[in-house]
């Protein structure tokens, strides 16, 4: 128990590899973002695990649900699109769901929150029960939820704004895991409108250590 | 006095029940001879990704397709985003057209070594959320109302000094009767018909 105070757990010499789907929502590979990616991937690969990466600008995924899949989110086969057909096929067969994002305006950008709300979808994020619409989980195989992002901001200009983009994932898609040992962990670079190139290189340097110790 | 409004839709489908809302809205705007400019993202086509190039030129303001969008900004005093609450926040049209939008030149400066920007749509005094959410109260305080703070504390920082945020939300879609809806288009109306 006492183990849990820094955070993340130490591996274990026991530990099983895992499957970790990242979600990559940045237009440009060749930003902070970018370098965070890339530093999420080494430590995770280091650490034995089995690394997909979702860029979700890169596939040009579409961000905005059509209407034709409004209508279908009501029925039993609310998937339309191939492409997010094998995106939940990625994601149900994972352990550990990453989210690499820049924080726009205090949330995550519209191609992140669009995979949400078009992946999620009733039958896989979670189903209503008919009788009683009550929600029921169905993310129960995660194991751990991670964010990494980046603000313009200081941390504690973004603790007083509130951090949609953290909420949406800590609170919203953490509620939809039943499983009581799934851990959140969150990693952000606050205050980047003022940062110095030093901060930004331990950053990196500190996501690739947390990553290998996941 | 006349204000001017800028109704903001972002709903998928035209016949649902929050643009349902958005049309008593702006039919009682009409009638008490307020000003209402209308866009509906999805009947425009709207793209709520930036591209690569566009995300690079991001501090040269507002990429001139959108241009329209910025000047209608400038141009309200109230602003009505009209929209469904999906995982707890505004849908992904309607944060990537706050993210396209909303840039540097249009809605804010940041002074090259400032800790945050200084807004400057002082011209809106008020912004109006009418939306609908799936499930109750209890839960959307639970999982933290993202999409109200977003409004509250983010983009009222970049509108009027005194600017208000107006909550005008329907809980609990998933449950609701036909009365519970049909009295919340009822709120909509008399709210919307009683302002000065």
């Amino acid at each position: 128990m006492f183990e849990r105070k820094s955070g993340l757990r130490p591996a274990s010499k026991s530990q099983t590899a895992l499957r970790v789907l990242v979600l990559y929502a940045h237009p440009d590979r060749n930003s902070l973002s970018g370098a965070l990616l890339e530093a999420a991937v080494r430590g995770l690969e280091s650490a034995g695990h089995h690394v997909d990466v979702l860029d979700l600008c890169g596939e040009h995924f579409q961000a905005a649900m059509s209407p034709a899949e409004r209508t279908a989110y009501e029925t039993d086969t609310p998937v339309l699109d191939p492409q997010v057909q094998r995106h939940i096929d990625l994601l149900k067969a994972s352990d550990v769901l990453i989210a690499v994002y820049p924080t726009w305006n205090m949330g995550m950008p519209a191609i992140l929150k669009g995979w949400i709300e078009r992946v999620l979808v009733p039958g896989v994020g979670f189903s209503l029960d008919p009788d009683t619409n009550k929600v029921v989980s169905g993310l129960g195989h995660l194991k751990h939820l991670v964010g990494i992002s980046t603000y313009g901001m200081p941390r504690a200009g973004v603790f007083i704004i509130n951090d949609a983009g953290r909420r949406l994932l800590t609170r919203c898609i953490r509620a939809m895991v039943p499983n009581l040992r799934c851990r959140t962990h969150w990693l952000g670079l606050y205050g980047l409108n003022q940062a110095k190139p030093t901060q930004i290189v331990s950053f990196i340097g500190r996501v690739e250590r947390e990553m290998a110790k996941l | 006095m006349t204000r001017k409004f800028l109704i903001v839709r972002a709903h998928p489908l035209r016949d649902s029940f929050v643009n349902a809302a958005g049309d008593r809205c702006v039919a009682s705007l009409k009638r008490a001879s307020h000003e209402v400019r209308e866009i509906d993202l999805y009947a425009e086509g709207f793209d709520p990704v930036p591209s690569a190039h566009e995300w690079q030129h991001r501090r040269d303001g507002l990429v001139p397709e959108l241009a329209h969008y910025g000047e209608a900004l400038r141009w309200a005093t109230d602003l009505v985003l009209v929209y469904p609450t999906w995982y707890g926040g505004q849908p992904a049209m309607l944060k990537g057209w706050i993210d396209r939008v909303w840039v540097e030149g249009v809605a804010y400066h940041l002074e090259p070594g400032s800790i945050a920007a200084k807004g400057s749509l002082r011209n809106i005094r008020n912004i109006w959320a009418v939306t609908s959410h799936g499930s109750t109260k209890l839960m959307n305080t639970v999982q933290g109302e993202a999409g109200k703070h977003m409004l509250q504390k983010s983009l009222r920082l970049l509108c009027a000094r005194r600017c208000r945020v107006r909550w005008i939300a329907f809980y609990g879609n998933d449950g609701a009767t036909h009365i519970d809806r049909s009295a919340f288009l009822q709120r909509v109306s008399r709210v919307f018909s009683q302002l000065r």
